[in-house]
């Protein structure tokens, strides 16, 4: 697991010694429960967006998911929760093939957006990820205006012929991330000006903008405090009328407020997956148990 | 299929074409930044191989006691005023004895260098029987000689020979009466007039002496430096204008030093010009800023838990610096030295300015005799008429590499082993 | 006593100075039970003593051996009857080097006149009296120093902070080298500028057209104004240093993106290091490369198409010290886009942006301040750059911006006026000097500027 946590703190910047130490507590965990033969609930649904089989993510020799099975369904919320270290995040990632970026990291099984086979050789990462965009951690706002921010994807992506089209994909965008009135004064300034939370909803506009049809959030709300938190949240919940959203979160609070579905990893493998009200209620697993207690992780 | 999906898919080829270009673009200029340095090594090498050898060409020369002017070959003054040329002419006419006429002579006795003199004075010294004596000898040939014996075909036709010259010279080559030995004055003498009695040894005795002065000089100095600013100095504006000046210094174009050295070392305190101290002066202050840099770097990388634990057992800072942080981080100031010496060793432009690009013949002994440096010296034959001491720059740049060469896998190598991974 | 000799027998007093120092603290331990009645270590006390032997001692050496020359010459010179007395710097280095010349029996009595070898005898026996004075008061102090710390030694004494203390300023005074040396740079070229421009009025040198340094040699012709015109080596710098920019910056920028971004770590390992042989490479050899192959090839090529190009074209050297800065720059531009952080692609590439427009439009505006501080740096070092241009540029001055043409550069001048036989008061030598002034002075600003930059981009990513 060595190397696959020194590239999960490369790519995703969070080195907490916390999370050394939460592995251990799992470790000691994982001796008296087994995992589950197969996951526990109802990872399943009819007619899903993203329909994912038997995933499996190596790090040059290391795996760091096992056989991970579930869907996600349109316009729906799910949240992917477990200690640090489960491997939510190198799945999410596997979604919109930014785990591309890692020279070392190979993703086995069968993902489908839709019809479309993600790992298919013949299929570009490019329309991919347009279809299929993400959030990431740290609000990455560019070095430029945040009008340019917003219009970056719709620009290369060639979304609008005229600059008038541009501007009003911009606007819609920074509305429906209930931007747009905090920042249509100025338009113009830079983007790494913003608060954390206005950074943060920046980005969102910025993946919005090219009206992806899914939107992946790597722990969207770790960087910000209490407000801009409830306001992102706020935010998810609106835009699942229009989008599907697969979100990573280590608050259990937070996955309980704005998901539909709620998915437990733990150590690789994804232990049980339903309804979120049923996880957090009345979770079939004793692992699952133990992490929603606060036993751990 | 969405809205999105159709329009990305229209942009996709244009989009991919523009990558293809450019990584294309990327890897053009690797391979032209490539090719660069092996194009310059090749042009090098094969410019310079042929200066480790020279030719030889063989005369029965007779020790002749009259023509020599010897009558006591252990008299060390006759034997300095000998005639050697005089019983090498000799041979060259037995040798052709067709050859008449004054110019036609004088062209004759141009295949021989006048360095083989000096060779059959040493014989003679070593051994006086051979007085009166004849001996079938190798002489060392004539710059000009070696270059056309060298040359091919094509090549042949711009030599300096004229043509009677190479009529006799193709003979020798003909009958076996030359042949091709290792070139030992490149590695035995100092300067010359003459390129084939010209060698590097002088340049590489006063590069030696010029790096010990330096290295003697810069890493005491070097490493204080950055164990003050490092550990003891206080934050102020003395401390950062030191920290300004140094970098700058890093920075400042190294013929400016040289105007330093020039004005201050030599015109102020009346140091003598040429000496290799005060190149060693000069190239001191120039890599002093690296040597400072990098031990910085090197003291940085001492972890704060080691010098914590020190002082906790009650040690002086002076005592965690001197007994703890600078044995761990010596190996890193080391590699920093090597390499600062490496950048003094090829440096030239600040050693023409407080002229050590005289012309020297002698070796230097010390660090307070003229000399000249190993790159002064290419600079010095890169620049003569002459077209064998082209040859002669390359070697003498072979081997300057070889030297730097040397000290950089030298540099690594003590990286790699004395790293430490805390 | 010889020099070498004195610094012999200082180290051996040091060395006596030390052992006695250390055997005292023992002997004052002994009666109050052993050395931890000390305050320290006899290791300190030793050292104590050592140091009051050495520094004082080294201090009064280095000083004498600095000046006693420059003194001693002043007094033989002073000396001397007044129709011989030196009137301009050259007669002055004429007559002083007359008198050495007599003085180190080089040049027979007979051949001077008879003041002339009176004070080359009173430069003989000047230089004797120097040495002894300096042996015995090296020695005295020596032993003072060394006396003195022997007497004070005490177990209540604070040894080891006084050493400490004077370790730490011995420290400090070699972090001030760095001071000392910018110092000496700024005085030794100011002063020789300011009396250039004694003689040449200022607006000449920046302005004039004109760059022919010889005429000024002739006793009789004052630097005529025209002669120091450095317009035309402003404009050689600056023809040749962007030639090479134009080379080392697209090459250089381009490998260093494709080395960060694409390439696998295989062809990372092999082609980095080879390029940073040619920075390795030392520039002499470039200048060979230069004068020998390139230039003569060019010309050849040029021919070829009709064209005319000089041997020493503008080209030739501009090519070769861009390939020489390539490496320079590839480093730099390394350093500033891998401090882009990681988030800034993902994001970008989360967007679905191919990795070529991720370069171009967020990492490379992102990074171009501190690459912008690099190509500064890369340019700063063109300019300074000397020994590929002295080797394969002209050495004629000609206002031109045609690169096929020859032309001259400040450094070029700077090594012409300098090396070979010179006065040291002329005109000439001294226009080297303002030359260097105006090369330190633009050098320093760029270096400023660019890693003022470079700092303020490095920050914003920390």
């Amino acid at each position: 697991m060595e190397t696959a946590q020194q590239l999960d703190k490369r790519s995703l910047g969070n080195n907490d010694a916390a999370k050394d130490k939460a592995i251990k507590e799992q470790d000691t965990m994982t001796q008296d429960t087994p995992y589950p033969e197969q996951t526990v609930g109802s990872p399943y649904v009819d007619d899903p967006k993203m329909r994912l089989r038997d995933v499996e993510v190596f790090y040059a020799d290391n795996q760091a998911i096992h056989g991970v099975s579930l869907d996600i369904g349109k316009n729906e919320v799910v949240s992917l929760i477990g200690p640090s270290g489960c491997g939510k995040s190198t799945f999410l990632r596997c979604l919109n093939r930014m785990n591309d970026t890692i020279d070392i990291c190979r993703v086995k099984g069968d993902l489908r957006l839709e019809d479309q086979d993600l790992y298919d050789p013949k299929l570009d990462v490019v329309e991919l990820r347009a279809r299929v965009g993400m959030v990431f951690q740290k609000p990455n706002p560019f070095p430029k205006s945040i009008y340019d921010n917003v219009a970056y994807g719709p620009r290369i992506h060639g979304l609008a012929n005229k600059k008038y089209d541009l501007d009003e994909i911009v606007e819609n965008s920074l509305q429906k991330a209930g931007l747009w009135n905090e920042v249509k004064d100025r338009l113009h300034s830079p983007g790494t000006g913003l608060s954390g939370g206005q950074q943060q909803r920046l980005c969102i506009a910025r993946t919005i903008a090219v009206s992806p049809e899914v939107v992946l959030m790597d722990e969207p709300c770790s960087a910000l405090d209490p407000i801009a938190t409830a306001k992102i949240e706020e935010l998810i919940s609106e835009l699942s009328e229009s989008y599907t959203i697969a979100i990573v979160t280590h608050s259990m609070q937070q996955a309980a407020r704005v998901s539909h579905r709620t998915a437990y990893f733990h150590l690789g493998r994804l232990i049980e997956m339903n309804d979120t009200d049923t996880v957090f209620t009345k979770p079939e697993h004793d692992l699952t148990e133990a992490y929603i207690t606060g036993r751990f992780g | 299929m969405s809205e999105t999906t159709e329009k990305v898919r229209k942009t996709l080829a244009r989009r991919y074409r523009a990558e293809k270009r450019f990584k294309a673009f990327g890897i053009g200029s690797i391979a032209i930044g490539l090719m660069a340095l092996v194009l310059l090594f090749t042009d090098i090498i094969g410019k310079g191989h042929s200066a480790f050898v020279e030719h030889e060409i063989q005369l029965p020369i007779t020790f002749d006691a009259e023509v020599l002017d010897i009558s006591n070959p252990r008299d060390e003054d006759e034997l300095n005023y000998g005639n050697y040329q005089g019983v090498i002419r000799d041979a060259l006419a037995e040798r052709f004895p067709s050859v008449e006429g004054r110019q036609d002579t004088r062209a004759l006795n141009q295949l021989v260098s006048t360095g083989a003199g000096y060779a059959l004075r040493d014989m003679l010294r070593e051994d006086p029987s051979l007085l009166g004596e004849t001996r079938t000898l190798w002489l060392l040939a004539d710059d000009d000689v070696d270059l056309f014996l060298k040359a091919n075909e094509k090549q042949r036709e711009d030599s300096r020979l004229n043509a009677k010259q190479r009529e006799w010279v193709a003979e020798l080559e003909a009958s076996g009466e030359t042949r091709v030995v290792f070139n030992q004055s490149l590695f035995s003498y100092g300067d010359s007039r003459e390129p084939e009695q010209a060698g590097i040894l002088g340049a590489i005795l006063g590069s030696l002496f010029t790096m010990i002065v330096t290295l003697v000089l810069s890493f005491p100095i070097g490493v204080a430096a950055a164990v003050y600013l490092e550990e003891f100095a206080p934050k102020n504006k003395f401390t950062d204008f030191i920290e300004v000046n140094i970098n700058n210094l890093a920075a400042v174009p190294s013929i400016i030093f040289g105007l330093l050295g020039l004005a201050v070392i030599i015109g102020l305190f009346g140091l003598p010009r040429s000496v290799p101290l005060v190149g060693g002066i000069v190239l001191t202050l120039m890599t002093l800023p690296t040597i400072i840099i990098s031990s910085r770097a090197a003291i940085k990388a001492v972890p704060p838990s080691i010098r914590q634990a020190a002082l906790g057992l009650g040690a002086s800072k002076m005592q965690v610096v001197l007994h703890h942080v600078l044995p761990l981080a010596l190996p890193g100031m080391l590699t920093g030295a090597i390499i600062g010496m490496a950048q003094a060793l090829g440096e030239t432009a600040p050693l023409l300015m407080i002229g050590m690009v005289a012309f020297i013949v002698d070796l230097p002994a010390g660090p307070l005799d003229a000399a000249t440096v190993l790159p002064v010296q290419i600079y010095l034959w890169a620049d003569s008429p002459e077209q064998s001491f082209e040859a002669l720059a390359s070697a003498a740049i072979m081997v300057l590499l070889a030297f730097l060469i040397t000290m950089n896998t030298l540099a690594v190598v003590l990286r790699k082993r004395l790293e430490r991974r805390w | 006593m010889q020099t070498g000799n004195l610094l012999l027998l200082l180290v051996v007093m040091v060395a006596g100075a030390y052992y006695l120092g250390h055997r005292r603290s023992y002997a004052l331990a002994r009666p109050l039970g052993g050395i931890r009645h000390l305050h320290s270590l006899p290791f300190y006390f030793a050292m104590r003593s050592a140091m009051w032997c050495a520094i004082p001692a080294m201090v009064v050496l280095a000083l004498w051996l600095a000046f006693d020359d420059s003194i001693i010459r002043q007094q033989v010179l002073a000396s001397l009857p007044q129709q011989l007395q030196p009137t301009d710097a050259s007669s002055y280095n004429l007559t002083l080097s007359k008198i050495q010349n007599v003085a180190s029996g080089a040049l027979p009595t007979s051949f001077v006149e008879p003041p002339i070898a009176e004070a080359a005898q009173r430069l003989q026996s000047l230089k004797q009296t120097s040495a002894m004075a300096l042996t015995v008061v090296v020695i005295v102090l020596c032993m003072l120093g060394g006396a003195w710390a022997w007497l004070k030694v005490s177990p209540q004494l604070r040894a080891r902070q006084q050493v400490e203390r004077v370790l730490q300023t011995i420290f400090m005074l070699c972090a001030t080298v760095a001071i000392l040396t910018t110092v000496g740079i700024v005085l030794s070229v100011l002063f020789e500028s300011i009396r250039f421009f004694g003689r040449v009025p200022v607006t000449d040198f920046l302005f004039g057209l004109q760059w022919s340094p010889q005429t000024a040699l002739r006793a009789d012709q004052v630097a005529s104004g025209g002669a120091f015109g450095a317009v035309p080596l402003f404009m050689g710098t600056l023809l040749i240093s962007a030639i090479a920019l134009l080379v080392a910056v697209p090459v250089g920028l381009m490998s260093a993106i494709y080395l960060a971004e694409y390439a696998s770590n295989r062809v990372r390992t092999v082609a980095k290091p080879a390029l940073e042989v040619l920075a390795g490479v030392p520039t002499v050899v470039y200048g060979f490369f230069a004068a020998l192959t390139v230039a003569p090839f060019i010309r050849g090529l040029g021919e070829s198409i009709g064209l005319n190009v000089a041997s020493e074209s503008a080209l030739a050297a501009g090519l070769v010290m861009g390939i020489m800065i390539i490496p320079f720059v590839s480093s730099l531009a390394d350093d500033v886009i891998t401090a882009v952080p990681q988030a800034m692609r993902d994001g970008s590439l989360g967007l679905g942006a191919t990795k070529s427009e991720t370069i171009k439009k967020v990492i490379f505006p992102a990074a171009l301040p501190g690459i912008m501080g690099g190509i500064l740096l890369a340019a700063s070092r063109a300019i300074g750059e000397t020994m590929i241009v002295v080797m394969a540029a002209g050495l004629a001055a000609n206002l031109t911006a045609n690169p096929l043409e020859a032309v001259t550069t400040i450094t070029v001048q700077i090594v012409t006026l300098l090396t070979g036989d010179q006065e040291f008061d002329s005109a000439k030598t001294l226009a080297a000097f303002a030359l260097g002034l105006m090369l330190f002075i633009t050098t320093l600003v760029m270096n400023i500027f660019a890693l003022h930059i470079v700092k303020k981009y490095r920050e914003q990513y920390d």
